[in-house]
């Protein structure tokens, strides 16, 4: 565990001079940490506590990352990775939920964090996924610009800067987005 | 859809949507022409647009309630009576109850059904679980009972109060001699279930507990069993971890200290925990895992192929360690110590050998001189001043010190009012502070002449000095200058925008003289300032922050009364707001905002204000402070929160390692400590903080509370009486003196005082104090009362004190007992 600090730093560091694979590599550290927080989160309090996972991204963030050594861009890239993790960690929960339901298959996800993990309860995460893995094949800066926002809790402007355009261009994607979603899991005719 | 009609539909929708409705109709027709499919689909986008509302506007929420199938306080399993939830985890659900019985607490740990399925794999868990009820021995958990509660199995075992070794060491290694002492506690153990043919097979940091008197506990005898060979029953698809090994980090807990004969599904024999507890040591000595790996399968292969890293001998102790870790770390039983009994032998001669040693936890000076330098401003002299122009000598050394903040490779140590006339060296030796800023402030007709030295505290010699001479009205550029130049000088200026500041000299002039009032404690003085500050610029950042600070610390209930305390609560937060919607990037709105929602007992929004803070200063102490007090064990700030008594303490300690003299940190160190149940170490902390801080009014309170815990009455009346000569009587203080009343005997006059005491409020908190001081006092119906009290104010408070460390020796008394179990 001790390692993990410098060992996300220097991934970070490796990927904003251009290595593409710290990417690939820093995923599962970042995914194995929010999980970590989650079941922790879980074993420390009861009913009364609500979990953000946007506060989950960024004690991770705190814990993982010697903020001293990164430039701030890299922060950006942090939050972008976790906010892929996070999707698959809700996602992957709101699976095994479903399977449960039907009473077949084993959840992926331990019962600690089923417990922890829950779903939007206005919004099918299942659904939403395939959804946002349909829009990526035709516009991947969208569906990442929704993945950071929904799952990894980004602002418009960290939002921005993970994707490199303009806070205005991220809400006028971000409309584009919510509307083309919203049709996709409701069916919307004009 | 191809990615060029993508963008033709985008266009349009975004154009469509910019535009008033009644023009969008004649808009789409043209824009959409000929082409029915664009219309189409730009149409089903607006149609979704106009109904999407709120639509993931809101990032992904967990659940807001609990399934169901948890037992709550007051459940039976069996003759025990549930009064809480210790902790969960794979294995099942941990509660704490009582035994009516044998009038005692116990843990009762319940098994899934999951696990308990298979009717012959539950019968050899009972066998084994028997075989370790039978066992007694100081370093064994003692199993009291089995039992099966609506088909799950369960476990009544003593119950313990104390933190599992993966949280004892959560911060990283541990001493040598520290490492030692648990070694030979766990092959004590061993040896006993070993003797008792009785093998753990799942020994691991979550599994070794460490009491609060430092003993160690081996829990879970037997329950391996249950799990036994599952990771691989790749078969079976009904078992809960069986798609484990494909998910990263899944069963790490306890795939890392598997031996390689378990790995590899041979039969398992003493030998396996002798691995185990290697591996353990191992991770103990370095903070590193013995076989680390990304997920499962990674860990697993080390674990069959990998050498663990060897560590340093770094003296005759540690290479005796490094030495029986190794061995146990064998990847043949044969090649390992044969016995638990073997190791325990080899580990009482490293004993003899090097002696038992105390082990001391580290001083929060005593940080190495490495990594970033520590230092100090001081206050700057005057030579021949006008008495309007003391302020410049505080002005100097508050722009300084703000400028080097953002200095990355610097940590910004915070004056004291006696360090002006202190010598360097002397600051060196006490702070550890590497370097020190010192500077003159010279009047010239209308000029202001201002020299600035850095003084390396080691050498003594002055390694840069700048003046600048201009025009005093130009004081605020003066101040830009000298500070730009001293950050240029320690390099890595934080890419980070220049703060806003104001034009107006006079407002500026208040600021400095609010800051100092603050740095005092004078904060409704502070405040006044800072309003008229606000009415000559409005748009002046720092000063609405320093405004929301004032006001928040009057909120305090330590210092306030519940129908102030309101009004305070809400200037905060509205100063608060404005100074984070002038400059979101200015640390001190960050902490103003998590102040004003720590008032509010808003917890989520004040964690994120602290965490943001961090993210934007990571080396200053008072964002670490308010974070950690949202973990706190005490009543302090409200009912709501997480508590999580190592993580508090953890960034409580990270604060005061970054500025050993934070006042308010040594205060909420010495308060969350007595609330943990540790008043003793409290009192350590507080002597610690007293040596840097004398006469520390804040610490001096915290102090007296800690005194009163341990019932050294004399001594908390000698600091009450001395604070009540020296400032107005608080709220707190005249709580301690009823408390004083009330252990001297003197009920009648106790009652009263602790009566007018609570009417001031916080009517819970206060109550609370009140009922756990009359606990102490053997008074439990009383007690009872004021619980009452409490749980009128807030209900929340109960699920607190059945929690609390302070509260647990008393909570079987029959009155609280009932206060507890009583519907609210």
């Amino acid at each position: 565990m001790a390692s993990a600090p410098s060992q996300v730093t220097q991934l970070l560091q490796q990927w904003s001079t251009g290595r593409d694979d710290a990417r690939d590599r820093l995923f599962p550290v970042i995914y194995g940490e929010l999980r970590r927080l989650a079941a922790s989160y879980m074993r420390r309090e009861r009913a009364d506590h609500t979990l953000q996972p946007t506060a989950l991204v960024h004690e991770a963030f705190l814990k993982l990352v010697d903020q001293r050594a990164v430039h701030w861009q890299s922060r950006a890239h942090f939050f972008g990775i976790a906010a892929q993790a996070m999707r698959r960690i809700l996602v992957d929960h709101a699976r095994a939920h479903a399977a449960d339901k039907r009473g077949a298959g084993e959840p992926p996800v331990s019962l600690d964090e089923a417990r922890m993990l829950g779903v939007s309860p206005n919004v099918d995460l299942i659904a939403l996924d395939e959804a946002l893995t349909r829009l990526a094949a035709i516009d991947p800066q969208q569906s990442r610009l929704v993945e950071a926002r929904f799952f990894g809790g980004l602002t418009i402007e960290e939002a921005a800067e993970l994707l490199q355009i303009s806070p205005a261009t991220v809400g006028r994607e971000w409309t584009v987005a919510k509307a083309w979603l919203y049709a996709e899991l409701t069916g919307t005719r004009s | 859809m191809t990615a060029a009609q993508w963008t033709r539909v985008k266009e349009v929708f975004q154009a469509a949507v910019e535009r008033p409705l009644d023009e969008r109709a004649a808009y789409l027709t043209g824009a959409c022409g000929n082409d029915p499919g664009l219309r189409a689909e730009v149409d089903r986008l607006l149609a979704a647009h106009e109904q999407a509302g709120s639509f993931i506007e809101t990032s992904a929420t967990p659940p807001q309630t609990e399934p169901a199938t948890r037992l709550q306080p007051g459940d039976r399993i069996g003759r025990y009576e549930i009064s809480g939830l210790l902790g969960a985890g794979g294995m099942g659900e941990v509660y704490r109850a009582y035994d009516p019985r044998l009038g005692r607490q116990v843990a009762i740990k319940v098994v899934p059904r999951a696990f308990s399925a298979d009717p012959d794999r539950l019968r050899r868990f009972e066998q084994e679980a028997r075989a370790a009820a039978a066992l007694t021995h100081p370093n064994v958990v003692a199993v009291h009972d089995l039992g099966t509660h609506e088909g799950q199995p369960y476990i009544v075992s003593e119950f313990l109060e104390g933190l599992t070794l993966r949280r004892t060491a959560a911060a990283g290694r541990l001493p040598a001699p520290k490492v030692l002492d648990y070694a030979i506690q766990i092959c004590r153990g061993l040896t006993a279930a070993h003797d008792a043919g009785i093998v753990h097979r799942d020994l691991k940091p979550e599994n070794l507990f460490i009491t609060r008197d430092g003993r160690l506990k081996i829990l879970d005898f037997g329950l391996a069993k249950l799990t036994e060979g599952q990771p691989f029953d790749r078969g079976s698809p009904a078992t809960g971890t069986g798609t484990a090994l494909t998910t990263p980090h899944a069963i790490v807990g306890t795939v890392g200290y598997m031996s390689p004969e378990q790995v590899s599904a041979q039969p398992v024999d003493a030998r396996s925990d002798l691995f185990s507890a290697g591996a353990v040591l191992y991770e103990l000595c370095s903070g590193r895992r013995a076989f680390p790996g990304n997920d499962a399968i990674e860990m697993l292969s080390a674990i069959l192929k990998d050498e663990p890293e060897s560590l340093p001998d770094t003296d005759v102790l540690s290479a005796g360690l490094n030495r029986l870790i190794r061995r146990c770390l064998e990847k043949s039983p044969r090649d390992r110590f044969q016995s638990a009994r073997d190791l325990a032998f080899t580990l009482d001669t490293l004993l003899t050998i090097t002696g038992p040693q105390p082990v001391a936890r580290p001083h929060v000076s005593s940080r190495a001189a490495s990594g970033p330098f520590r230092l100090i401003v001081l206050p700057f002299d005057l030579a021949n001043p006008r008495p309007d122009d003391l302020w410049l000598a505080t002005a100097f050394a508050d722009s300084l010190t703000f400028g080097l903040r953002h200095a990355e490779n610097l940590i910004i140590v915070n004056r004291e009012q006696s360090d002006a006339a202190a010598e360097v060296r002397q600051l060196a030796d006490t702070l550890d502070v590497r370097y020190c800023v010192k500077g003159t402030v010279q009047r010239i007709g209308e000029d202001l002449r201002v020299v600035v030295r850095l003084i390396d505290t080691i050498t003594g010699a002055i390694t840069l000095q700048e003046s600048v001479t201009d025009r005093f009205s130009n004081l605020l550029a003066i101040e830009e200058t000298l500070a730009a130049r001293f950050v240029t000088a320690f390099e890595a200026p934080r890419a980070g925008p220049v703060p806003n500041r104001t034009s107006s000299l006079s407002a500026y002039k208040r600021v400095v003289l609010a800051s100092e009032l603050h740095r005092t404690g004078r904060y409704r003085e502070a405040a006044h300032y800072l309003e008229l500050v606000a009415t000559q610029d409005a748009d002046y950042a720092d000063a609405w922050a320093l405004l929301a600070n004032s006001y928040a610390r009057m909120t305090s209930p330590a210092a306030s009364d519940d129908g102030t305390r309101q009004e305070f609560q809400r200037k905060a937060l509205n100063a608060a707001r404005k100074a984070a919607e002038l400059q979101p990037s200015l640390y001190e709105a960050h902490i103003a905002l998590a102040l004003a929602y720590r008032g509010l007992e808003d917890v989520e929004r004040w964690r994120m204000s602290s965490l943001k803070a961090i993210e934007l200063n990571p080396r200053l102490a008072e964002a670490h402070v308010l974070l950690g007090q949202s973990y706190f064990a005490s009543p302090l700030w409200g009912f709501a929160r997480l508590r999580d008594a190592e993580l508090a303490r953890h960034y409580l300690e990270r604060a005061l390692l970054l500025d050993p003299r934070f006042g308010l940190g040594h205060n909420a160190l010495v308060y969350h400590l007595t609330w943990d149940g540790r008043p003793a170490e409290a009192l350590v902390a507080a002597d610690a903080a007293l040596a840097m801080l004398p006469d520390h009014i804040d610490i001096l309170r915290a102090e007296a509370i800690a005194l009163l815990r341990l019932k050294r009455v004399d001594e908390a009346e000698r600091i009450l009486l001395r604070l009540s000569t020296e400032s107005a009587a608080s709220a707190q203080d005249e709580w301690g003196f009823a408390a004083i009343d009330l252990l001297r005997g003197d009920h009648g006059q106790a009652a009263e005082r602790f009566e007018a005491v609570i009417a001031r409020g916080p009517r819970a908190m206060r109550a609370l104090d009140t009922a756990l001081i009359y606990c102490q006092a053997g008074l439990f119906p009383a007690a009872a009362e004021h619980l009452a009290t409490a749980r009128a104010a807030a209900p929340s408070c109960t699920s607190f004190v059945s929690q609390s460390p302070s509260f647990a020796a008393y909570l079987d008394q029959a009155p609280v007992a009932a206060i507890l179990s009583a519907e609210g």
